[in-house]
């Protein structure tokens, strides 16, 4: 093969065979996929659960991740936050001709392994070169299925007034490194990305917990625009303590620097958990228990105080209000 | 010195007692005016705002250089952003004000105009290094604080005999500015808090006016809670004794006179100009530019723009709130034609505008 | 306006210092070419836009605190460092 992608390899003659079955089946390869079909024939039993999600992060390698292990870490997480087992996944590539046949190699490399790690299958995928500018680098969509097993499940929409607010872990990491990588800042932060697959956690958390009230994973936007998406839905409102947000020193300096807000910067390994207060501590428990969770802390309360608003109690004692996130956080200097 | 010494300036029991105190000392209403955007944030991020005592009455004046850009300014570079050749460099601040017709930055470079987002003006020589075909134009906006930077920047482009960088010059001085707003019949406040990070800059000096001429207060103040309050209860007890003052709290970083060396580079390639301001007009003397020795830096002369007066937006209160003579939810269109989302005044547009910060951080 | 933020100078080279940024591991190098002289290293400067402003004075920083406290009645607490 080319060290480079060509358009060939998007024409669906043999170049196009020689990349699917030299590269693609080599790291992505089970059972379903070798059978190259037009279509995969699976069993799902009971309720579903479905997603998909388009990956576009720039720059396609970030320290902690990359783009191939995002595109599973996404769907898979997104099809977990339902209480569901993660089974089946789809890919599509779209490759801007040009790209090092390397990259797109460790990108499919690391995708599989993220597969592995879930406990996913890529059943079925599909390869697009595109001219050079058509597209930044390379993008990736997947598509998730998979069982669920909560009943009912958790819902953006069944939080209720006392309930306990839970986050997994640190937030902003995610969004800090890929900003730190971008060009042009010169700053360098020791963090990496969060990007992991939530589903074992997540799946051990809604067994044992029966009731889970609402999981979500605050990624574009942040924690601040994701709670206001489930205070809205739920009509309650979220009352955060600024003091218990966990928060890394590297994060915070960072955002210092740039006038952002950790609030809001992309999350890919974290979850938030809205269960009844009395399930609060069994919760941690069982997120401190698994490695991706050691950090979880509860960080507020949902109330009937300001229906459809995040409410930050600040170190002071104060009072501010936390909305959506109005477009792309930008570095400022004012 | 340590990062423990200065979180103690958010100490939240020494900020209760401080509170306390004010509350207590506090002998009517003080209207208090900050004259920079960091602050306003600041006192809204901390909730600080909520825990004020009823009679501090808190004015947002034109303390953002976002927000003070004018509209003729804001058409200056959106007709530059897209121009056959031109890499246009800006702060992040800039990308979303709105110009006419529903410009923008954002926009402009949806439409394919080069634009480019830097943490510092330095990072415009590299851009200039790897692109010698074409001109690198760097939106100059801000206060004293910003210009050094911006004339150190070209200082070392001479050095290295860059010559594809130019720089559109808007500069704005805020001793100036002051003066204009304290001489308006309309502005009713107590005193100031002044800019801490200018003041870095341009010491304390620059603002003996403000009480020997017009007989009001002002503190120059940092930006953690107990700096503000600090200012606050000084501006209180003042005028209990009847006295109208210029102090500094922010001793830690402003001393009297400020950082010579900043000035010196400042004005080796910046000279004084009459400037317009949003919402509140021309003021004159209180702008910045290019000085001859340094005019192949100047794109304004390269491209020939003249900076007029224009139109007022229909409706937009925003020179009034600039001068703390209305709130932002005093405003017609506040947060229902006018939102972070739609900016149609100057004070929406930056996240530090006072509107923007009422709008996004103010629980009802 | 002006965003700037307090920073610890970890090395200097050539006019340019590497900082760090709050107590984590984030670092920004900060152009000194504004300041009337050159600072040490553990000074804490202010940076903004990447150039360094002033250098931090501890001790100013210790009397405002002082004096805050007295203006407050309230003694002052101990930091886990003087």
């Amino acid at each position: 093969m080319s060290d480079k992608v060509l358009l060939d390899y998007g024409s669906g003659g043999r170049a196009s065979q020689r990349l699917v079955s030299g590269l693609f089946l080599e790291h992505l390869g089970n059972e379903e996929l070798d059978r190259l079909n037009d279509a995969a024939v699976f069993t799902l039993s009971g309720r579903t659960a479905m997603s998909t999600d388009s990956f576009t992060v720039d720059p396609i390698f970030f320290p902690g991740g990359d783009i191939g292990s995002l595109a599973v870490h996404g769907t898979v997480n997104d099809v977990a936050m339902m209480g569901a087992i993660p089974r089946y996944i789809t890919c599509g590539y779209i490759i801007e001709e040009g790209l090092p046949m390397d990259d797109l190699e460790r990108i499919v490399a690391s995708m599989g392994e993220a597969c592995r790690h879930a406990g996913v299958h890529v059943v079925s995928g599909d390869t697009k070169v595109v001219p050079r500018g058509a597209v930044d680098k390379i993008f990736i969509n997947t598509t998730g299925v998979g069982e669920v097993i909560a009943d009912p499940e958790p819902g953006g929409d069944r939080a209720r007034p006392g309930d306990a607010v839970l986050i997994s872990g640190t937030i902003g990491d995610h969004g800090l490194t890929v900003l730190g990588t971008r060009e042009g800042l010169d700053f360098e932060a020791k963090v990496e990305s969060d990007s992991a697959a939530l589903n074992h956690l997540l799946v051990r958390l809604v067994q044992e917990l029966p009731d889970v009230h609402v999981l979500r994973d605050p990624t574009r936007g942040g924690l601040a625009t994701t709670l206001n998406e489930i205070t809205v839905s739920s009509n309650v409102c979220c009352e955060l303590v600024e003091d218990d947000l966990p928060v890394r020193p590297e994060v915070r300096g960072g955002c210092s620097l740039l006038g952002l807000d950790p609030l809001y910067l992309a999350n890919e390994g974290k979850f938030i958990c809205v269960v009844p207060e009395a399930d609060a501590e069994k919760a941690l428990a069982i997120m401190r228990a698994d490695p991706l969770g050691t950090d979880a802390r509860r960080i507020g309360t949902m109330t009937d105080a300001n229906p459809g608003k995040v409410v930050l109690v600040t170190r002071l004692g104060g009072k501010r209000l936390l909305g959506m996130l109005e477009g792309e956080q930008l570095p400022r200097i004012c | 010195m340590s990062f423990d010494i200065l979180d103690r300036f958010g100490d939240p029991q020494l900020c209760r007692n401080v509170l306390d105190t004010l509350a207590r000392e506090l002998d009517g209403e003080l209207r208090f005016m900050e004259v920079c955007g960091t602050h306003t944030v600041s006192i809204f991020q901390s909730g600080l705002r909520s825990l004020l005592p009823e009679g501090i009455v808190h004015l947002s004046g034109p303390g953002c250089p976002v927000c003070v850009t004018h509209e003729s300014e804001v058409n200056a570079f959106l007709d530059l952003a897209g121009k056959d050749g031109v890499i246009l460099t800006t702060f992040g601040d800039l990308m979303r004000v709105p110009g006419d017709n529903g410009r923008n930055l954002k926009k402009a470079q949806a439409d394919g105009a080069r634009v480019r987002v830097v943490y510092s003006p330095f990072d415009t020589l590299k851009l200039a290094r790897e692109n010698p075909d074409d001109l690198v134009v760097f939106i100059g906006v801000g206060f004293e604080t910003t210009a050094p930077t911006i004339a150190g920047t070209m200082k070392m482009a001479r050095q290295e005999g860059i010559r594809n960088l130019r720089i559109l010059c808007f500069h704005k001085t805020v001793p100036t500015a002051l003066d204009a707003l304290l001489s308006d019949q309309d502005i009713a406040l107590d005193g100031f808090i002044l800019p801490g990070h200018v003041s870095a800059v341009i010491g304390v000096e620059p603002y003996r006016f403000i009480p020997q001429t017009f007989g009001k207060s002002a503190v120059v103040a940092g930006f953690e809670p107990l700096d503000i309050l600090e200012a606050l209860l000084r501006m209180v007890e003042w005028r209990k004794r009847g006295e109208a003052r210029v102090d500094n709290t922010y001793t830690r970083i402003v001393s009297e006179h400020g950082n010579s060396r900043a000035m010196d580079v400042m004005y080796e390639v910046f000279e004084p100009c009459d400037a317009l301001w949003r919402g509140l007009g021309l003021i004159p003397g209180s702008g910045l530019e290019i000085r001859d020795g340094w005019v192949e830096f100047d794109a304004k002369r390269e491209f020939d723009i003249v900076i007029e007066e224009g139109p007022a937006l229909p409706g937009c209160k925003c020179g009034e709130i600039l001068k703390g003579v209305k709130r932002p939810d005093q405003c017609p269109l506040f947060g229902k034609a006018c939102t972070p989302a739609n900016p149609v005044g100057p004070c929406m547009v930056s996240t530090e505008g006072s509107c923007a910060a009422y709008y996004k951080y103010k629980v009802d | 306006m002006c965003l700037a933020v307090p920073a610890e100078v970890l090395s200097i080279e050539n006019d340019i210092a590497v900082c760090r940024v709050d107590r984590g591991q984030t670092t920004i190098r900060a152009s000194l070419m504004l300041l009337p002289e050159p600072p040490q290293i553990g000074e804490f400067l202010i940076i903004h836009a990447g150039f360094a402003l002033n250098i931090l004075d501890r001790e100013q920083a210790e009397e405002s605190l002082r004096t805050i406290s007295q203006d407050a009645n309230c003694p002052l607490s101990t930091g886990t460092e003087g």
